[in-house]
């Protein structure tokens, strides 16, 4: 019995400890090695911002060099710089120009196919245009929706989704409201919801959540246009059927601020692991800004949840309409260098609609390591505590689409995320930053901070034309300027807005942009005419709370003409110099436009270039007085039309007609092409006139029927138009420079008859009995330093015995275009483009007493004050002016300095006997001008400059028989320019 | 704290380094192995004659073969060199090594034989018997996995569930005995209700853990064709002969898993609910006959058994763990019913000492090559049995005899290919690799029997 005990004991032992193989170990690490587990754009995205960067992130470091990686789009590879985030797992990849509109691109990395991507490669497709030519603008010739969200499998619609609606074209805006768009119920009655439009996007939030299981409608109407007219031909009605997001749960994030004390682009920050740049900041990168402009934001962001279990593949999410970030306030600086002396305020940043969004699963990986996609599309309002940084800066950004990543980390959500904000600052350029958002929930959600909560209804920050009145002219919008963000859906005309003249409504179309509600009177605001602004308490900010009602009013400058209405003209015109051609002074081949046409064509003063223009850049006019849009016709055929855009010969020949699109507003005409304009081709743009008083056939007319004046320099009667103004250019490529159209604003010569009314403004003294009258804005004065020949005295206003200090001024109308090229690092300024200006004066009276017998008034009429081009290298004036803008440390101001050549014209002027005069093309020279540059409360940018030297013009009548010594002395020219309404109107 | 450090720590943790292999188990005890050690010696072969307690399991008439009392202790020792080697895929790991399964099966073995003809006032003759068998050597009672597989997991081989029969059986008339006994199993099931934060804090726990008893019912007949047709003392050519046949039912060990987990910020009441169904072993319908002849020392037997594995695709289809595998295209798992020949023999050296042989051919039940995620391997095997076992009449304490038996089984896993499907693999739908399963079992068990 023990024996076998023993063997039962002994195989025992032997079975357990046998087998003769190794334990297998298996390696998945090789498998998981490689997997994107990020990219921005997201594979197959559309409408990406032409800013956007290239972002992948591997799951693991990845050692590519800059050659490895290609981004191809539709010329071919980009140029792009390379750089890495995260220890090297992310790939950042800039392009060191903007992307293309409207065009296709793909990342590929060499010897790596990137898996879960379309053929291993990263492909998207930007966005289009906000502006210039209109293929850029559109992505096909009908109006018809290109993309809505949510839509597919991994977009459920839900009850609370915000619909998202991007179009081929850019909408109408004022064709836009619930007859056009609208969401029903299946019995046919319209969802009270709130409609965004901005360019091509449109948003639907309907104020309620939906009923989930019920059918919805989404219609939409062929009255919904486009800008350029084309009617909506898309489907007409989308069924929709909400799914249940409930139960709910609100998820609260922080979004910290990249470091509690420095500032955005300060070293050692908080980075974010995708973009490698500072976390929650907002750059804002452009001409007029540089790029060392970024608000830090920071808050807290309660993203509502539903109910994840039965979303597994695609939680829904929502931030709700009225969520804020707050910003901190930071420094405007111009070109990123040169100071403003205002500092923003704080930065707000308010939800205005609910924000839509998905936690997906990983959308090119299957390793549980990799995180979960977040999609978010905002639409969004800036705005800022400083009325200055707020007038330049608040505006609406609908449809901002944030991709990022989600995953848990020690308990806490992390989500990062990246987007492309495109705001407008001061209406003039389109900046762009890239966001690069990190959030992380709360560790303890049960007692997370609760939202704050906003006590204070908006109030009004500043308007325009507030204080102003005298620089506001019809066509330009009243503007109010919240200090926080209104619901649009408390803006009811009529009744908690109103816009009244002497208690008589004045119909309007009205958008808000941001904090500003913009008022755009269907008919142009009179002159000398009260107006009332009203707001009500009904006006209410996103969270209900109501404004502080005011009442505001102002009055139109009085624009009384007593002594005769004047033709219009074109103060200035882009591109080109605003005169019509003397036909046989042009000389396309070589480049030269040819010479103002004038009755004294001998003296007609300087050849003028041919000019360029960027591919980006449309024609803009601006005119001196209220235009008639019907008498604007784009023409579709050679020699068709008041305003004709044609390709040319040499010989100026007409080869076709451009296909464009022209915008009328009451005194400014923008003809845009529908393609880019051709490196290197010759056009003209035609503003067709006839020298004959009335309107009539292809005339360019103002609104009182009289034709447009093209050729001051031909002498014409106040009633006479002028010849067809044919102005030649040259195609150029795109450039990044601003435009910035300027207007000589305030000034006297309200109505642009050239003569002084009595109602019109002159000089005055200034301080009140002193005795000084300091030049007003827009005037230049006029002193008598010497005479000779048969003239034995002169005087200016009033006759030779006679005191009269106000009326030695002339007055001047006109406006300039100025192109900002940016910071100068040799002159540390920023460097302005300025193209030649035409300024007109007001009739001065001077008296000239004649061998000491007679004292006859000779009356100058207007005056001519051509802006001349510098000179080239070769001698020929073809170059733009350069001025400059600088930083004035020890006046704390920026200072805009200049230095304009003129040549001075009195076509009209009669001068005794009728004896000749040599006020024909008499040149100006080196008239120095140095002045403040400012900002009006509403952000409007003020240039008011101040001949800083005398100016002589010695005036030979007859020859040597009788002269006049004149002089404009220093300080004595005042030009005021001013920018246009940073909003456009409706 | 990153992200990215995280990630890696996670990816090493989660198994880009090693993974671990499930211990899946289809299958018990007395059908992979054999309950004792004589039903291991004889490959099963025997089991439907002997009148040891493990009769319970295999046909419960033969309980009433012998009228005395008995208890059985044992030890069973099942040592699996399972393997698995990569033939190569589009997304194959990195396999080190080539015994991917070797877990042991240890059970404690534990009978008991009574007879309760007394019971009655009729003296009919009626026996109960129970069979228990616990894994690691008793230190496992509820021994339990279910799970997917990235690399591959064997089918059948593993931990042990719980085997519990109780039967009983008697004479129905001279030479023909029947016999029933139940098969129980633990049907677990647990409820959890908790709140937790994102870092897994739980708090306002709820837990309630239960396991329920499923009964499933064996039958048998056993005849002896001498006794029934001879008289007593005749020399009869049926003497020595004896057939049976048992029925065994269907028996599973299943858990059921209701979990509710609500995240404040996340996922609120109801919360998160995870419903996990699955299967750990099973045992098909099996019909087993089987024809024994016993000659002189010798005594010989031939059983054939035929399972119906194909029943448990519809048990898998219900299964949380494994439903993909029935119903997911391409790598769908499909079982096929079985056939097994067992032969056996006993050979009685004197009257202490007895040898006992046996070899058997299992088919695999596994018809498809490939089971995405849970990617089961299974080959077709040869069993070869060998025993001794000791008996004493009279030992020096014990009023009746003692009985030791040992035995020693090898199976032999045939080479078979397999497709591994992984939905986690950049190539699904395509395999992700192609394996060679193949192996070796040892088993080696001992037991003690006291009659009484």
């Amino acid at each position: 019995m023990m024996r076998t005990s023993l063997f039962f004991a002994a195989a025992l032992v032997l079975t357990a400890c046998g087998g003769d193989g190794s334990k297998q170990t298996v390696d998945y690490s090789e498998r998981n090695r490689g997997h994107v587990f990020y990219s921005y754009p997201a594979d197959a995205q559309t409408q990406v911002s032409v800013h956007a960067p290239v972002v992948v992130q591997f799951s693991e470091a990845r050692d590519l060099a800059s050659e490895d990686i290609t981004l191809t789009g539709p010329g071919g590879a980009v140029e792009v710089d390379v750089s890495e985030a995260d220890e090297g797992r992310s790939v950042i990849v800039t392009p060191r120009q903007a992307l293309a509109f409207n065009s296709d691109y793909t990342l590929s990395v060499s010897g790596v196919s990137l898996a879960g991507f379309s053929d291993g490669t990263l492909s998207f497709t930007t966005a289009s245009a906000a502006k210039g030519p209109h293929t850029s603008q559109q992505l096909s010739d009908e109006l018809v929706l290109s993309r809505r969200m949510p839509f597919g499998a991994d977009q459920p619609f839900m009850d609370f989704s915000t619909i998202h609606l991007q179009f081929s074209q850019p909408l109408d805006r004022t064709t836009v409201d619930e007859t056009t768009v609208s969401l029903r119920d299946s019995g046919g009655n319209r969802v009270a919801a709130t409609l965004l439009v901005d360019g091509t996007r449109l948003t639907l939030d309907p104020q309620k959540d939906l009923t989930p299981g019920n059918e919805y409608t989404l219609q939409l109407g062929a009255a919904l246009t486009s800008k350029t007219g084309v009617a909506y031909s898309g489907d007409s009605s989308i069924q929709l059927t909400p799914k249940d997001s409930t139960p709910r749960e609100t998820l609260v994030l922080e979004a910290m601020a990249t470091d509690p004390t420095k500032e955005c682009n300060e070293g050692g920050v908080m980075l974010s692991p995708l973009s490698g740049d500072p976390i929650n900041c907002v750059p804002l990168i452009g001409t007029l800004l540089g790029d060392a402009t970024a608000a830090k934001l920071s808050g807290n962001v309660f993203a509502e949840l539903g109910f994840v279990p039965n979303y597994p593949d695609a939680a829904p999410l929502r931030i709700r309409k009225g969520s804020i970030l707050k910003g901190e306030s930071l420094d405007v600086l111009i070109a990123g260098n040169l100071p403003a002396s205002f500092d923003s305020g704080e930065v707000t940043v308010s939800f205005l609609s609910d924000a839509s969004g998905y936690l997906s699963l990983a959308p090119y990986s299957t390793v549980p390591e990799a995180p979960r996609r977040v999609q978010l599309t905002l639409d969004l309002a800036l705005s800022t505590a400083d009325s200055r940084a707020n007038g330049a800066f608040t505006q609406t950004l609908l449809q901002v689409e944030l991709v990022g990543r989600a995953i848990v980390v020690d308990g806490r959500m992390v989500i990062d995320a990246l987007g492309v904000v495109e705001p407008e600052v001061l209406g003039l350029e389109t900046a762009y930053g890239v966001l690069s958002l990190h959030m992380e929930s709360y560790l303890d959600q049960v007692n997370a901070p609760e939202p704050e909560v906003d006590i204070t209804g908006p109030g009004l920050q500043s308007w325009q034309p507030g204080d102003y009145a005298d620089r506001f002219r019809p066509g330009d919008p009243v503007v109010l300027n919240f200090d926080e963000t209104p619901n649009q859906d408390t803006i009811i005309p009529g009744t908690t807005v109103r816009l009244t003249q002497q208690g008589a409504p004045v119909p309007f179309q009205w958008r808000l942009d941001g904090a500003s509600l913009v008022l755009t009177p269907d008919a142009p605001l009179a002159f000398g005419t009260d107006y009332q602004v009203v707001f009500t308490d009904g006006v209410q900010d996103l969270s209900g709370n109501p404004a502080n009602p005011q009442t505001l009013d102002f009055t139109m400058v009085d624009a009384t003409t007593t002594s005769g209405a004047r033709t219009p003209y074109t103060t200035t015109v882009y591109p080109g110099f605003p005169c019509a051609i003397d036909p046989g002074s042009e000389n396309l081949a070589n480049g030269i436009q040819g010479q103002c046409a004038s009755a004294y064509q001998n003296d007609a003063g300087d050849l003028l270039p041919v000019p360029t223009l960027p591919a980006n850049r449309s024609i803009e006019v601006q005119f001196s007085r209220n235009m008639d849009a019907d008498s604007m016709r784009l023409g579709s055929a050679c020699g068709q039309g008041s305003v004709r855009v044609e390709k040319i010969d040499t010989a100026g020949n007409c080869l076709e007609v451009v296909p464009g699109h022209l915008t009328s507003e009451t005194r400014k005409l923008t003809i845009t092409p529908q393609q880019p304009w051709e490196d290197g081709t010759l056009y003209r743009y035609v503003l067709a006139s006839h020298e004959r008083a009335g309107c009539g056939g292809d005339v360019i007319c103002s609104q009182d029927n009289m034709p447009l004046q093209t050729a001051q320099l031909l002498g014409p009667d106040a009633d006479e138009g002028g010849p067809n103004m044919a102005i030649a250019f040259t195609g150029a490529p795109a450039n990044d420079n601003v435009l910035l159209p300027l207007r000589n604003l305030p000034k006297s010569d309200v109505n642009a008859n050239f003569e002084l009314e009595d109602t019109e403004l002159k000089a005055t003294e200034e301080p009140p009995g002193s005795g000084l009258y300091p030049s007003p804005t827009n005037a230049a004065k006029l002193a008598v330093t010497d005479v000779g020949g048969l003239v034995t005295a002169a005087n200016i206003g009033c006759n030779i015995n006679d005191t009269c200090p106000a009326d030695k001024f002339t007055y001047l109308n006109g406006g300039i275009i100025a192109d900002i090229a940016g910071w100068d690092e040799a002159e540390q300024a920023l460097k302005v483009i300025l193209y030649p200006p035409v300024l007109m004066t007001t009739n001065t009276s001077v008296y000239a007493q004649i061998a000491g017998l007679v004292s006859p008034n000779v009356p100058t009429e207007p005056l001519v004050m051509r802006g001349r081009y510098d000179e080239d290298s070769s001698g020929n004036r073809t170059l733009p002016l350069i001025g400059w803008i600088r930083y004035d440390e020890e006046e704390d101001q920026l200072m805009f300095d200049l230095t304009l050549d003129l040549l001075l014209d009195a076509p009209e002027m009669e001068a005794p006997l009728g004896l000749p005069f040599n006020l024909h093309g008499y040149p100006m020279d080196d008239l120095q001008l140095l002045g403040p540059v400012d900002f009006l409360p509403d952000g409007r940018l003020v240039i008011s400059l101040l001949s800083t030297a005398d100016q002589n013009i010695d005036v030979r009548i007859g020859g040597p028989v009788a002269t006049i010594d004149l002089q404009l002395p220093a300080g004595g020219v005042n030009l005021t320019f001013q920018s246009g309404s940073i909003k456009e109107p409706q | 704290m990153t992200v990215s450090l995280s990630g890696r720590v996670a990816a090493v943790v989660g198994g880009v380094l090693v993974q671990s292999v499930a211990l899946a188990s289809m299958g018990n005890i007395g059908t992979t192995y054999g309950v004792l050690p004589s039903d291991i010696a004889s490959a099963q072969a025997l089991s439907l004659f002997s009148n040891q307690v493990s009769a319970t399991y295999y046909n419960p008439a033969a309980l009433a073969q012998d009228s005395r009392g008995e208890l059985t202790i044992g030890l069973m020792h099942a040592d699996h060199e399972l393997r698995a080697q990569s033939l190569g895929g589009a997304d194959a790991p990195i396999r080190n090594g080539d015994l991917l399964q070797d877990s042991p099966s240890q059970q404690v073995l534990l009978g008991m034989k009574t007879d309760l003809t007394s019971l009655t006032q009729y003296n009919h003759p009626i026996y109960f018997g129970m069979m228990l068998g616990v894994e690691k050597y008793g230190e496992e009672m509820l021994a339990f996995d279910s799970a997917t597989s990235q690399q591959g997991q064997y089918f059948e081989y593993g931990r042990q569930p719980l085997f519990l029969n109780l039967g009983g059986a008697t004479q129905l008339w001279r030479g023909i005995d029947v016999g029933v006994s139940a098969r129980i199993t633990l049907h677990a099931a647990a409820d959890l209700r908790v709140t937790s934060d994102l870092d897994g804090n739980t708090q306002y726990e709820e837990l309630d853990v239960s396991a329920k008893p499923s009964v499933r019912p064996t039958f048998g007949i056993s005849m002896d064709w001498g006794e029934t047709f001879c008289a007593e003392g005749d020399d009869c050519w049926f003497n020595g002969l004896e057939t049976a046949f048992s029925y065994r039912g269907y028996a599973n060990t299943k858990t059921e898993v209701d979990a509710t987990a609500v995240i404040p910020g996340v996922i609120p009441t109801p919360g998160l609910i995870f419903n996990i169904n699955t299967l750990d072993s099973y045992q098909p319908n099996i019909l087993a006959g089987g024809v024994q002849y016993r000659s002189g020392r010798w005594r010989t037997g031939v059983t054939l058994e035929w399972q119906e594995w194909s029943a448990l695709e519809d048990e898998f289809s219900n299964d949380t763990i494994k439903d993909q595998t029935v119903s997911g295209q391409p790598g769908q798992l499909k079982f096929q019913d079985v056939v097994i020949p067992r032969i056996g023999t006993q050979f009685r050296l004197n009257e202490n000492f007895s040898f006992t042989g046996g070899v058997a051919y299992s088919e695999s039940p596994l018809e498809s090559n490939a089971s995405v995620d849970v990617n089961y391997l299974d080959t077709d095997k040869w069993i070869i049995g060998l025993g001794v076992t000791a008996e004493y009449k009279a030992p020096r304490i014990l009023a009746f005899p003692v009985r030791f038996d040992l035995a020693y089984q090898h199976q032999i896993l045939e080479d078979r290919t397999f497709d591994v499907y992984d939905t986690q693999s950049a190539v699904y739908p395509q395999p992700s690799e192609q394996v060679e399963a193949s192996g070796e079992v040892n088993v080696i068990s001992g037991s003690i029997t006291l009659k009484f």
